[in-house]
């Protein structure tokens, strides 16, 4: 129990510390709101026009402190702003339209390659001598080292363009109307594939490696040689024993990796216009949209800190020892 | 971003000199190593190898490769060759930049947490999973969009998003070490702090400090060229990044262009490659369990390693 | 709208049909892609077929009322419900499809279309401005259209805070020209100037005009997304709307008789131009403005037949700008020299993928076709590459080169940071003029900034030696002219400037430019407009480097009547935010 709470104190303190950051980065940056939401390359803004923005979006020259006490105020309410380039749309709805198909993209994708990841690195520990074990650490790495976004558009091209096997853009077919129907889900099933495949190519090597190391170690625990010498099969050996015991550090590195996810995301929803929050992100950044930039970076954040606590959690029932401390 | 294996936190401490000759002992290794010293070569002789300025418009726009350009031209009629050629050099400086200071400031912060203890450790141990937590790239992303794009800003924001994973290998080492009978025996001798730190326990983290330095070097490349495909960073400079920007806005793949968008690509592949091969090569050579495999091969040579499950550890005397 | 609950069930189910799909049955994949892909267009193709079979008996009718005109935005990722005319953020389709102008000015054809309104009339003094309304609109919502629409749509301009508008700086602050709008019966409206200010007419015609029975009630005018907007335009309903993608369909109401020929627009949201390239490409969209690389071979030699492209220059024009205050750049003939020393075919062909023109000395862009002297050239050489001649210049100004090559001006070298903002192909621009520049002893290092802020800020207080910077135009070239050379516009460095951010201080354009503002006479306009060029030759304000252009990237696989080379009656890109031409073209398409 004590250990739960130090880790929600901790996690505390990082939450107001990503508002702390997100509430001083805006106001570093050198130039006019106003001239960011109407400006565009070829206009040229009179004062008139630009004092028109500043009104309507409440821009505020109070003192600093001050106007972090409204920005906490306004979180409490749950207000994170008004997106510049979809004035007047409140940042948070423009997130809300994003939030379930990123949410969607990571979790199958981490569950997919947690997975095989596993499963790769375990057979590999397992069989050493085998051609395919043995050539599956090179390999891993070598798919693992090329960049997320390199393989996306090979992907996007070859498979989506070229071969027209799968859509290369969008969450579903813009004809369809969303809801709980066979087309829509069938759809939503294979826009998604590329993107997850490509996810799960990039993200699996590092699972797999790291298992394999474990598992290495764990198989030369005394333990495991007393289980095969005591004749169990070597299929209870390798899962029940030793898969499960290797599996803890991965746990562990759950909350980070997902972390890397969401990053590897955003570049891979960016190239294929999936509608999820790194596309948004990428998008505010071109535009210079901050205030929607800000509220993108505090709830993926708010996402992992919740996710490693949650790890957290579920580590202390798995791991005796860390309950004991 | 990267899937560069982290050496393990079990290696012992061991002679400097042994390290190097085991890694180059290891035929991964021995490759990672050649061709990371490839492309170090390609960056150091590029006036050389492909004299002239890489922004120069060389010939008529979207050339396949021919014996006039190697790899063609791009769609501005820049010549592919060169800017991958002097592409290595500025990919390769962030790399190599960003490695520098994330290790440095990996070793100041986490050895002195780990030595100091108490209050120090209670915060810097703070900062770190702090900076570990917070999302990486959305901040390299942000950071990014603020800051006026440079070589000198691309390092920065990418140290201050990475350095706090080494910094929590090199503590929890540096703990692990600081409990050795040596430091013990240098203590009672008493040696100052900072000679314990320098003398006693750093030389003894070599293997780990250059393995975290390698994985520096791959996600400053990676981290970097994802940051200019976006193009967020200096796109006027000539990086493997920036040339897969300039592909990419080219509709170098509509065009069936695929020697402006290729080269560069697999040029990061590469890299980021070798450096997991050394340290996956040397991740094997100090973790003994890893290790013992090589050794058991060589005595077990007539029989099928398949039927070896476990893998035999030969135990020092303690 | 999904419900949250619906969102979590969902996920699941498609967490496990990935799983499951992901272990087999992939071999049924292709054709089932495609057939996905192709559907917006089989709901119709089917009709299609049905109206075929009449077709056969009279072949007149429309081959297929229902057919659906699939646009693209490359500049929303997503969509967000706005369709409120008075904002940067309304959606595209907005302005000049939902919501009408009392006149089109197309520069295509260079000529005034009456819409909303069927004619104008100047007072003799030139401070009066009388529209006549047409007498048979309805709005979208079955109410009739008349004056007192119109005046409160410019009177809300004026009064209510924080809209925004092209036609704003007409209405209020230190530029208004217009002091009031009156209804003065139900078909006629008058505007009252300030000063004889004839382009006027241009801008002004261009407002879209909101109905006052829906917009008198709301009272935070900026804040209102008007979800349901009424129109007077082709194309008023939503039909559909998701973040991906909207539909608008017919207004029943349309004033114009058998228009629209089709049952509606869809607007898809794309990541970036390359994801609309790909897009476009494959046909699944039938017009953009895209600015795709190669249009030739990367659109239309895919489908040779049914595709086309044209290439146009809009009103702006981007230039080298030298802070004229600064030396050596308060030389005229320096300035001519770095002219000079730019490969302009270089920047057109290489940097702009031969999308405009090189530019020329007259600093107008082909928009302003009709009003050009017949040969630029002639006026002066400063836009034609000559090497030579640049460094002749630079030595007689002094400008002696240092041991390392680059020359020295007030013991300084003549090495320049040049802001540019890093759209690619300005990019590219600015790269080649470094190079170019190079050969005569300048030093540039090209300096992009996204931050579009700090550029205009760094641009209006002069902060600058050189700069990339953009000079804005529209119907005639009182507004270039203005823009680059007017003293009324002069602000001292470090303080900003609503235009002339040279600094030129010639005073010689003053007296055109007013002489042309109280002009009605074309020809008279014309004649200033060319001694107007004259002038900008001799004095290079600012050095024109690339016109801002575009491309109509047109696919009639389903629809025709779109402009075409021969049949150039309004501008072939579909850019309704900006300009007007859309609605005359909507009005002809014809589905197929």
């Amino acid at each position: 129990m004590r250990f739960i709470l130090r880790r929600l104190g901790f996690y505390l303190i990082a939450f107001f510390v990503a508002l702390t950051i997100n509430f001083f980065l805006p106001r570093l940056i050198p130039g006019d709101p106003a001239t960011a939401i109407i400006g565009r390359p070829g206009v040229s803004l009179t004062p008139e026009q630009l004092n028109a923005v500043r009104t309507a979006l409440g821009l505020s020259d109070a003192p600093l402190f001050q106007q972090y006490l409204n920005y906490l105020g306004q979180l409490t309410r749950g207000d994170l702003g008004i997106s510049y380039t979809r004035f007047p749309a409140s940042v948070i709805s423009v997130i809300r339209t994003g939030f379930i198909w990123t949410l969607l993209l990571v979790l199958t994708s981490l569950i997919i390659s947690f997975t095989l990841g596993h499963l790769l690195g375990i057979y590999s520990a397992w069989r050493r001598g085998a051609f395919l074990a043995k050539a599956l650490p090179p390999g891993m790495i070598l798919f693992g080292a090329f960049p997320a976004f390199f393989i996306a558009i090979s992907a996007v091209y070859y498979l989506g363009y070229q071969l027209k096997w799968f859509p290369t853009m969008h969450a579903y077919d813009v004809a369809l109307t969303p809801g709980l129907n066979l087309p829509f889900l069938l759809s939503v099933g294979k826009h998604m594939t590329l993107p997850v495949l490509v996810l799960v190519l990039t993200t699996m090597g590092g699972w797999a490696l790291g298992m394999r190391n474990v598992m290495v170690s764990v198989l030369g625990e005394d333990y495991i040689t007393l289980a095969e010498a005591k004749g169990l099969s070597s299929r209870r050996v390798m899962y029940r024993y030793a898969a499960r015991n290797a599996m803890l550090p991965s746990i562990t590195s759950f909350g980070i990796v997902l972390g890397a996810s969401i990053s590897g995301l955003l570049l891979i929803e960016q190239v294929f216009s999936y509608p999820g929050l790194g596309f948004l992100m990428v998008n505010a950044v071109r535009n210079s949209d901050y205030p929607l930039m800000q509220g993108l970076f505090l709830l993926i954040t708010v996402f992992v800190l919740v996710a490693n606590f949650a790890v957290d959690i579920l580590y202390t029932r798995l791991d005796p020892r860390v309950r004991a401390e | 971003m990267t899937t560069a294996t982290q050496p393990s936190l079990a290696s012992k401490p061991k002679k400097r000199g042994g390290l190097l000759r085991q890694v180059m002992g290891n035929r991964m290794a021995l490759f990672g190593v050649g061709l990371l010293l490839f492309f170090l070569l390609i960056a150091l002789l590029a006036p050389i190898i492909a004299p002239g300025s890489p922004d120069k418009f060389a010939g008529p726009p979207n050339q396949p490769p021919s014996s006039e350009f190697l790899l063609g031209t791009t769609h501005l009629g820049k010549d592919v060759f060169k800017q991958t050629v002097w592409g290595a050099r500025s990919s390769l400086l962030v790399g190599f930049g960003t490695a520098f200071f994330t290790t440095l400031i990996a070793i100041v912060v986490g050895m002195s947490a780990a030595y100091f203890r108490g209050l120090t450790d209670d915060l810097l141990t703070l900062v770190m999973n702090l900076f570990l937590v917070i999302p990486g790239l959305p901040l390299l992303i942000i950071l990014s969009g603020y800051l006026r794009p440079a070589t000198s800003t691309v390092i920065f924001v990418l140290t201050l998003t990475g350095w706090a994973f080494a910094a929590r290998i090199v503590r929890s080492q540096t703990l692990m070490l600081r409990e050795k009978d040596f430091v013990a025996a240098a203590k009672v001798s008493g040696d100052s702090n900072s000679r314990i730190i320098f003398r006693e326990i750093l030389p003894n983290m070599t293997s780990i400090i250059v393995g975290l330095a390698i994985s520096g070097v791959a996600y400053g490349i990676s981290a970097a060229t994802a940051l200019s495909f976006l193009g967020l960073t200096d796109i006027s400079e000539v990086t493997w990044g920036t040339n897969l920007y300039w592909a990419q806005n080219g509709n170098a793949l509509l065009s069936g262009a695929w020697w402006t968008f290729v080269p560069s690509g697999i040029a990061v592949a590469l890299v980021i490659f070798a450096l997991s091969l050394i340290n996956y090569a040397m991740d094997e050579v100090t973790n003994p369990r890893l290790r013992a495999e090589k050794d058991l091969k060589d005595v077990f040579k007539q029989q099928s390693a398949q039927t070896v499950r476990a893998t035999p550890v030969i135990r020092r005397a303690h | 709208m999904l419900s949250r609950k619906f969102h979590l069930v969902f996920a699941l189910v498609l967490v496990v049909s990935v799983l499951l799909s992901a272990c087999g049955g992939s071999t049924d994949a292709p054709t089932q892609a495609a057939s996905t892909e192709a559907a917006p267009t089989q709901a119709a193709s089917t009709e299609a077929a049905q109206t075929q079979t009449d077709a056969t008996q009279a072949p007149v009718q429309a081959a297929n009322p229902d057919a659906v005109l699939t646009m693209g935005e490359q500049n929303l990722p997503t969509f967000t419900r706005n369709f409120n005319p008075f904002v940067s953020a309304s959606l595209p389709g907005t302005l000049n499809v939902i919501h009408e102008p009392l006149m089109i000015y197309s520069s295509a054809s260079g000529e005034l279309t009456p819409w909303l309104a069927t004619g104008y009339e100047w007072s003799d003094d030139l401070t009066t401005l009388t529209f006549t309304l047409r007498d048979d609109v309805l709005w979208s919502d079955g109410e009739p259209f008349t004056a007192s629409d119109v005046a409160f749509t410019y009177n809300l301009l004026k009064t209510a805070p924080g809209v925004n508008s092209t036609v704003l700086p007409a209405l209020v602050g230190g530029t208004a020209y217009v002091d009031s709008i009156t209804a003065v019966d139900d078909a006629t409206v008058e505007f009252k100037f300030n000063r004889p200010y004839t382009p006027g007419l241009y801008e002004l015609i261009a407002q879209n005009i909101v109905p006052e029975h829906i917009w008198k009630d709301v009272t935070d005018v900026v804040a209102f997304t008007n979800d349901n907007p009424v129109g007077t335009g082709p194309f008023t309903q939503i039909t559909s709307f998701a973040s991906q993608a909207y539909e608008l369909g017919k207004n029943p109401n349309y004033w114009q008789p058998g228009k629209p020929a089709f049952k509606g627009i869809v607007w898809k949201a794309f990541a970036d131009a390359n994801a609309m390239s790909l897009a476009m490409a494959d046909g699944a969209i039938d017009w953009s403005n895209l600015a795709i690389g190669d249009p030739q071979r990367n659109f239309v030699d895919r489908d040779p037949a049914n595709r086309y492209f044209i290439l146009e220059e809009g009103p702006n024009m981007g230039i080298l700008a030298m802070m004229t205050e600064h030396e050596p750049f308060d030389d005229p003939n320096v300035r001519k020299a770095i002219s000079m020393a730019i490969n302009r075919d270089q920047v057109s062909l290489i940097g702009e993928a031969g999308v405009v023109s090189p530019a020329d000395v007259t600093g107008l862009t082909e928009f302003y076709q009709s009003w050009k002297v017949d040969d630029p050239a002639a006026l002066s050489d400063w836009a034609t590459y000559n090497v030579d001649k640049a460094n002749e210049l630079l030595d007689a100004a002094g400008l002696t080169r240092g041991a390392d090559g680059i020359r020295v001006a007030n013991g300084q070298p003549m090495k320049y940071s040049v802001m540019v903002l890093p759209a690619p192909n300005w990019m590219a621009d600015m790269q080649i003029v470094a190079e170019n520049l190079k050969e005569v002893g300048i030093e540039l290092a090209v300096q992009p900034n996204p931050n579009f802020p700090e550029w205009q800020q760094t641009q209006k207080t002069g902060a600058f030696d050189m700069i990339f910077g953009i000079i804005d135009g529209n119907a005639t070239p009182y507004r270039f002219y203005r823009q680059t050379m007017s003293s009324d516009l002069l602000a001292p460095e470090g303080t900003p400037a609503e235009g002339n951010y040279t600094r030129y201080a010639g005073g010689k354009a003053d007296e055109l430019l007013s002489r042309f503002a109280s002009s009605v006479d074309p020809a008279e306009q014309k004649q200033i407009a060319f001694e107007l060029q004259t002038l900008f030759a001799e004095e290079v304000p600012a050095v024109p480097l690339t016109p801002l252009g575009g491309m109509g990237l047109i696919n009639t696989t389903h629809f025709t009547g779109f402009p075409t080379a021969d049949n150039y009656y309004a501008s072939a890109q579909p850019n309704p935010s900006f300009f007007a031409d859309i609605l005359l073209v909507l009005n002809q398409l014809a589905p197929k």
